[in-house]
C-alpha cells in the first residue's frame, strides 16, 4: 500500500484537485477514515479540493522575492489581467505563493506549478499573453 | 518521595505526575481549558501555563522532575494568560455560548480583541447532535473523545492554521458521517458549540396542552448525576426529588426507565439461554446503548446478527406505555405523549427510528438530556435538592433493582444473570468482579456443566478492538455487554459537562447502593412485568414480545 | 567545497567495516551536530536510538522550507549520493529497518535524480530500504515529529515532547531524523575527509551573486557579503523568515553565539540581504502573512496571534499605531514567543522583536 501522503499525490496530479468520490473509494480501499483523509487533504496548501481555474498564477512573496520586486509583479498582473489576489474569474487566479526554493534567481512566479524564475515585467507580459 | 519548589513552597510528588496534577492536589489553582483529566493531554490551548525554572511552558504536559523551580503565577504570566483567553474568546459571540462554567475565566478577558467570527452553516439534519462550529474555540476534546476515545471519527481537524476547526469530511452534516450520535463530545465541549439538538420546546409544548397525556420515565442513571446540575456531589441519590420536580413541571406519570429495563433483562436473558441452547449467533451482545447500535450499522452490518434483538428499555416502555397501559387506563394512545430523561444524546436518534412504532404511535416521542432537564428545571425556578421525596407513579415506576444497575458498565450482564440463575438453578459467577469499572473485562460463567466467556466493555474505541477480532473469528466469548459511553450511562453523552471517570465510578457506587437498599433486586419478581406477560405480551419471546419489544437493525455502511 | 566530494561506496564500505558503536564514536568524535539548525550532537542522536531495541526508522528531512534557504536543494541536485550513502550508514548504524527521505513537494524536478542515486545504492546493498515521501506544502512539517506524522499519512501537526522520536517516532518505533545536511557529512567522517568547521550558506536578496557558498563558522559578516556583491547598501539581514533580522555589522563574526547575542537565530544558514532601499515593515506584513499561512493550528498563540500582529503591522503601515497599540504589538510577540507550541510559533516573532528594538523608526506610530 502506498502511503496517504503519495496517494492524494496521484489524485492531485490526474484530476488537477482531489474528486470527493475518489477520496471516498481511497478510504475504502485504504480504510482510513474520511475525516482522516479529508483533514490531510485539507491542511497542505499543495492538495486542492475543487477543480481550479485554468490558470493559476502564484507570486512569491518571501524577503528575497519582495526584495527583488515580487510586489511590483503582483501589482501588474493585477492591472494586466484586470485580476485580484485570491479573487478568482473565469479563466485565471492570482495568489501569494510561500517560499519555493528558488530565491537565487529571484523573483519567482508559477503558472500552473510551472515555475518560473528571474521574472520581470517583459517576461511576464508574454507570459500572460495566454491568460487574458 | 522527589520534591519541587512551586511557588517558594517546597512540595513532595509522586513521580510521574504533571506540574498540574501536583498543583491540583495541593490545591493551587491553574486555569485550563484543552485539559481533561480522561484525555491525553495535548498542550494545545496553552492556558494552563507555568514558569518553570525560568521559562513558561505548559502545566498539563510537562511532568515534575525533582529540583524543579514552579511559579504559577506573576505578572507575566497573568498577562499572557490574559491574552491568550482574549484570543480565544474573540473568535465567538459570546452571548450564544450555552453553559459557561468551564469557560467562566476565559470570558473574563473577552473584549481585548475584536470579533473574529466564523461564518458556516449549523449542522441540525439529525435528531440528536446540533453543531455549530462558529462557537468552536478549539479546544479540541471533541476530537480526542471522537479519534482516541471512541474511534468513530466522524469529526477531524481539518484546515490549518486559523482556519482549523473540528470538521467532518467534505463539511457533511452529522448524519451522512460514521456519526454514532453517542455525543461524548458534546460532552466536553466548553461552549456548546457541539450540543445535544433540544427538545425541551417539544415538550413544553405537549405539557401545555390540555388533550395530552404527558408521561415521562427516568433513565436508570439519571438519579445519581442529575444532582450534579444543582451543584450536589457527584454521585447523590435524587430520585424522590426528581419525582418530585417532575411532577412540578407538570408531568401527567411520572414512570421509570427502570420498568423498562427489567422487562429487556427479561426478554434479554430469555434470548440468551435460547441461542445458547441451539448454539446459534453467538457471542450475543446487548442491545439497549443506542450509539452501540449505530456504530455497528455504520461499521460491521456483516455481524448485526450478533446482537441481541431486544430493543432498548426506552423503546420497551414506550411501547408497552401506548399499548398495555393506554389499554389499562382507557386513554388513547394517541393522546399520549412518551418524554424520555435520559443521560444520552443518541437516545433522541433511537426514538425516531422508522421501526419504534410498534404500537402504532412513535412509542417515545421526545428524549430530554440529563442537561436539558437541568436546563428545564433552572427554567421554572424548581431548586431540586430543596425539594422534597416522592414516589414514581403505578405502573410503569415499579422495579426492581436489576433495573437501576442498568445504567453503569456492568449491570446488564448481572441483570440478566440474575434471572438466568433463578432459570438455570445452577449458575457460578464472580459477582464482585461484574461491578468494577474497566474498559474491557472478561469473566468466566459456569452454566450447569458449560464454561462460558462473558465479555464486559464500554467505549467504542474498545467495542471496535472486539468487533475486529469477532470479524477474524478470534473472538472467544459468548456474550458481550457494549455501553458506548465510558463507564456506561452513567457516563453518557447527555449527562453534565463535569463528568470525568472519577465521577462516573461515584455515579456508579450510587446506582449499587439503590440496587442493595431494594428488596426486589431481580426483574422476574417485578409484579408489573408479570402482570404485562400475564395480561398482554403471555410468553418472552412469544409472537407478541416479538412485535412490541423485539426489534431490527439495517446496514448503514456507506 | 566539500559537499561536492563524490562518496563513490568508500564511506559506506568503511562503515561496514567496523562496529556500529564505532561508527557512533567517530561520529561523535568529529564532533557533527545538527545541521537543520537545532544542532543537536548527531553523534548522541544516533546513540539514543541505538541503545533502543525492536523495529526501527531513519528519516531525512529534506523539506527545506524556511524561506532563503536552499542549501539542502544544491546537494540535492549537485550529489545526492552523498545523502543516500550517509542514509544508509545511518540505517545500518541504528538498525533501522527502513529509511525515508522526505522531500518538498516543490523539489519534485530533483526526485529522478535522487531515485537514480537510491536504486544504485540499493542495487550494491539489497539489505537497505528507502523510500522517498514528497511533502504538499507545509513549512511545519520541517519539525521532526510533524514530519512522522505527515510519513503516517496525517497533517504536519507537531507531537509533544517528550517522548522524543529517538524514543518513539513513526509508528511509535524510535527513529532517528537528519537533516539533509547533516547525513551528508556522514560519508566524509567516515571517509576522514571532514571539515567541522564548514557550513553551507544560501545567500540571496539584494545581491548580484546569490546562491550556496561554504564558509568556516567564525567568518566575518562582511566577508561573506564581498562574495555576495550586494545591490545598493545593507540595511539589514533576514535569517530566513524565522531567524531574525539582523541590523547590518560588517565586524560581526558569524557563529551561533554572536549571533544569539543580538537575538538572532544563525539557523540553516540562509542569509536574505536586505537594501536601504527596503521597507522592512513591509517585509515584516509578509513575513507574518507567511507564519499565519504555515501556522499548523494546534496552539493558540502561533494560530490566533499572528492574525493580530498581522492587524497590527497594517495598521502600522496605513495610519500608524497609538501606544497602546504598539505595547499591545510587543506583547503579542513576546507571548508567541514564549508559550507558542513548537518551534514554528516561537520563531515566528523573532523579526519583529528584532525590528521593535532595532530599528523603532520603521514602525510608524501615532503622535
Amino acid at each position: 500500500m502506498k502511503r496517504l501522503l503519495m496517494e492524494l499525490h496521484a489524485l492531485q496530479d490526474k484530476y488537477g484537485f482531489l474528486p470527493k468520490k475518489r477520496l471516498e473509494k481511497l478510504s475504502k480501499k485504504t480504510n482510513i477514515p474520511l475525516a482522516i483523509i479529508y483533514s490531510t487533504a485539507t491542511f497542505y496548501s499543495g492538495f486542492e479540493l475543487e477543480k481550479q481555474p485554468k490558470y493559476v498564477i502564484g507570486v512569491v512573496t518571501c524577503p528575497s522575492c519582495i526584495a527583488n520586486g515580487a510586489l511590483e509583479l503582483i501589482e501588474y498582473i493585477e492591472k494586466t489581467l484586470n485580476l485580484e489576489i485570491n479573487n478568482p474569474n473565469k479563466k485565471c487566479l492570482l495568489l501569494k505563493l510561500q517560499c519555493i526554493g528558488r530565491c537565487y534567481d529571484a523573483p519567482v512566479i508559477t503558472i500552473n506549478k510551472k515555475i518560473y524564475t528571474k521574472m520581470n515585467k517583459e517576461k511576464l507580459s508574454d507570459l500572460l499573453k495566454k491568460c487574458r | 518521595m522527589p520534591e519541587i519548589k512551586i511557588n517558594g513552597k517546597k512540595i513532595k510528588f509522586e513521580e510521574g505526575k504533571t506540574i498540574l496534577d501536583v498543583c491540583r492536589k495541593n490545591n493551587i489553582k491553574i486555569p485550563t481549558l484543552c485539559y481533561h483529566p480522561d484525555l491525553k493531554a495535548e498542550g494545545k490551548c496553552r492556558q494552563c501555563i507555568v514558569e518553570v525554572n525560568g521559562k513558561i511552558m505548559t502545566s498539563c504536559n510537562t511532568q515534575a522532575k525533582e529540583g524543579m523551580n514552579i511559579i504559577t503565577e506573576n505578572e507575566k504570566i497573568k498577562k499572557y494568560r490574559k491574552i491568550n483567553a482574549a484570543l480565544l474568546m474573540s473568535r465567538v459571540k459570546t452571548k450564544d455560548i450555552l453553559e459557561t462554567e468551564d469557560i467562566e475565566e476565559l470570558m473574563e478577558h473577552d473584549g481585548l480583541f475584536e470579533n473574529k467570527l466564523r461564518n458556516l452553516p449549523i449542522d441540525n439534519k439529525n435528531p440528536a447532535i446540533e453543531r455549530n462550529i462558529n462557537l468552536c474555540i478549539n479546544c479540541g476534546k471533541c476530537i480526542r473523545k471522537c479519534h482516541d476515545v471512541q474511534s468513530v471519527d466522524a469529526i477531524y481537524p481539518a484546515f490549518k492554521g486559523i482556519e482549523t476547526i473540528a470538521a467532518t469530511p467534505f463539511l457533511c452534516p452529522l448524519d451522512q458521517t460514521v456519526c454514532t450520535y453517542c455525543g461524548q463530545c458534546s460532552l466536553v465541549c466548553p461552549t456548546g458549540a457541539i450540543r445535544e439538538k433540544s427538545s425541551i420546546r417539544d415538550v413544553e409544548k405537549a405539557l401545555k396542552d390540555e388533550g395530552k397525556h404527558v408521561i415521562i420515565q427516568t433513565a436508570p442513571s439519571m438519579r445519581a448525576s442529575l444532582g450534579e446540575e444543582f451543584g450536589l456531589k457527584p454521585g447523590s441519590l435524587i430520585t424522590g426529588k426528581m419525582v418530585t420536580a417532575l411532577k412540578k413541571l407538570g408531568f401527567n406519570r411520572v414512570f421509570d426507565t427502570d420498568f423498562g429495563a427489567d422487562m429487556t433483562t427479561y426478554e434479554e436473558a430469555h434470548e440468551l439461554m435460547e441461542r445458547i441452547e441451539k448454539n446459534k449467533n453467538l457471542p450475543m451482545t446487548t442491545s439497549c446503548c443506542p450509539a452501540w447500535i449505530v456504530f455497528m450499522e455504520k461499521n460491521y452490518p456483516e455481524l448485526l446478527n450478533h446482537i441481541s434483538t431486544c430493543k432498548s428499555p426506552q423503546q420497551m416502555f414506550g411501547a408497552i406505555a401506548k399499548t398495555y397501559y393506554a389499554k389499562l387506563h382507557n386513554i388513547d394512545p394517541k393522546n399520549i405523549v412518551v418524554v424520555s430523561a435520559m443521560p444520552c444524546t443518541a437516545k433522541k436518534f433511537e426514538c425516531e427510528r422508522r421501526e419504534m412504532r410498534s404500537s402504532g404511535f412513535k412509542d417515545v416521542d421526545y428524549v430530554l438530556t440529563t442537561r436539558e432537564l437541568g436546563r428545564m428545571l433552572k427554567q421554572n425556578n424548581i431548586n431540586l435538592p430543596s425539594l422534597n421525596d416522592s414516589e414514581f407513579d403505578k405502573p410503569l415506576g415499579i422495579s426492581s433493582g436489576s433495573g437501576a444497575i442498568f445504567g453503569t458498565t456492568g449491570g446488564v450482564t448481572q441483570a440478566v444473570l440474575r434471572v438466568i440463575e433463578w432459570k438455570m438453578k445452577s449458575m457460578d459467577v464472580e459477582w464482585e468482579e461484574l461491578k468494577k469499572v474497566e474498559g474491557i473485562r472478561q469473566i468466566k460463567l459456569k452454566l450447569g456443566d458449560k464454561e462460558l466467556l462473558l465479555g464486559i466493555i464500554y467505549g467504542l474505541g474498545n467495542a471496535r478492538k472486539v468487533m475486529e477480532d469477532l470479524k477474524k473469528g478470534k473472538c472467544r466469548y459468548d456474550f458481550i455487554e457494549v455501553m458506548a459511553c465510558p463507564g456506561g450511562c452513567i457516563g453518557g453523552g447527555g449527562q453534565p459537562k463535569s463528568t470525568d471517570m472519577d465521577i462516573v465510578k461515584k455515579r456508579s457506587l450510587a446506582l449499587y447502593r439503590q440496587d442493595e437498599k431494594l428488596e426486589m433486586r431481580k426483574a422476574h419478581e417485578n409484579p408489573v412485568l408479570k402482570e404485562v406477560y400475564d395480561n398482554f405480551l403471555g410468553e418472552p419471546l412469544s409472537k407478541k414480545a416479538h412485535k412490541y419489544l423485539h426489534t431490527r437493525y439495517f446496514n448503514r455502511k456507506k | 567545497m566539500q559537499i561536492e566530494k563524490k562518496p563513490n561506496f568508500k564511506g559506506i564500505e568503511n562503515a561496514l567495516k567496523i562496529s556500529p558503536e564505532a561508527v557512533i564514536d567517530k561520529i561523535k568524535l568529529s564532533k557533527l551536530t545538527g545541521r537543520g539548525g537545532a544542532c543537536f550532537p548527531t553523534g548522541k542522536k544516533w546513540e539514543i536510538a541505538s541503545a533502543n531495541q525492536g523495529e526501527k526508522f531513519f528519516i531525512i528531512n529534506a523539506d527545506e522550507s524556511e524561506p532563503g534557504n536552499f542549501k539542502d536543494q544544491y546537494i540535492l541536485k549537485n550529489n545526492p549520493d552523498l545523502i543516500i550513502e550517509g542514509l544508509l550508514i545511518g540505517c545500518h548504524t541504528v538498525n533501522a529497518k527502513k529509511g525515508f527521505i522526505y522531500i518538498r513537494d516543490e523539489y519534485k524536478d530533483l526526485i529522478k535524480n535522487l531515485q537514480d542515486s537510491v536504486n544504485k545504492y540499493i542495487k550494491k546493498y539489497p539489505q537497505f530500504d528507502i523510500e522517498i515521501i514528497l511533502g504538499a506544502g507545509a513549512y511545519v512539517c520541517g519539525e521532526e515529529t510533524a514530519i512522522i506524522e505527515s510519513i503516517e499519512g496525517f497533517p504536519g501537526i507537531p507531537r509533544m515532547k517528550p517522548p522524543y522520536p529517538g524514543e518513539k517516532g513513526f509508528q511509535g518505533k524510535p527513529t532517528v531524523i537528519n537533516n539533509a545536511e547533516t547525513i551528508a557529512m556522514i560519508p566524509l567522517i567516515m571517509n576522514n575527509e571532514f571539515n567541522p568547521e564548514l557550513r553551507l550558506f544560501s545567500l540571496s536578496g539584494n545581491v548580484k551573486k546569490p546562491g550556496v557558498y561554504e564558509f568556516p563558522l567564525g567568518i566575518k559578516l562582511k566577508e561573506i557579503m564581498e562574495k555576495a556583491e550586494p545591490e545598493g547598501k545593507i540595511k539589514s539581514i533576514f535569517m530566513g523568515a524565522s531567524g531574525g533580522c539582523l541590523k547590518y555589522d560588517p565586524e560581526i563574526k558569524v557563529t551561533q553565539e554572536a549571533f544569539r547575542e543580538k537575538n538572532v537565530c544563525l539557523g540553516s544558514r540562509g542569509i536574505i540581504v536586505i537594501n536601504e532601499n527596503q521597507s522592512l515593515i513591509r517585509m515584516l506584513k509578509y513575513i507574518t502573512e507567511f507564519f499565519i499561512h504555515e501556522s499548523c493550528g494546534k496552539c493558540t498563540p502561533c494560530r490566533e496571534g499572528n492574525a493580530r500582529i498581522l492587524e497590527l503591522i497594517e495598521k502600522s503601515i496605513e495610519k500608524g499605531l497609538t501606544k497602546e497599540e504598539h505595547e499591545r504589538l510587543n506583547d503579542l510577540a513576546n507571548y508567541i514567543k514564549e508559550c507558542s507550541f513548537c518551534g514554528l510559533g516561537m520563531s515566528s516573532t523573532t523579526a519583529l522583536l528584532n525590528i521593535l528594538k532595532e530599528f523603532k523608526e520603521e514602525i510608524k506610530c501615532l503622535k
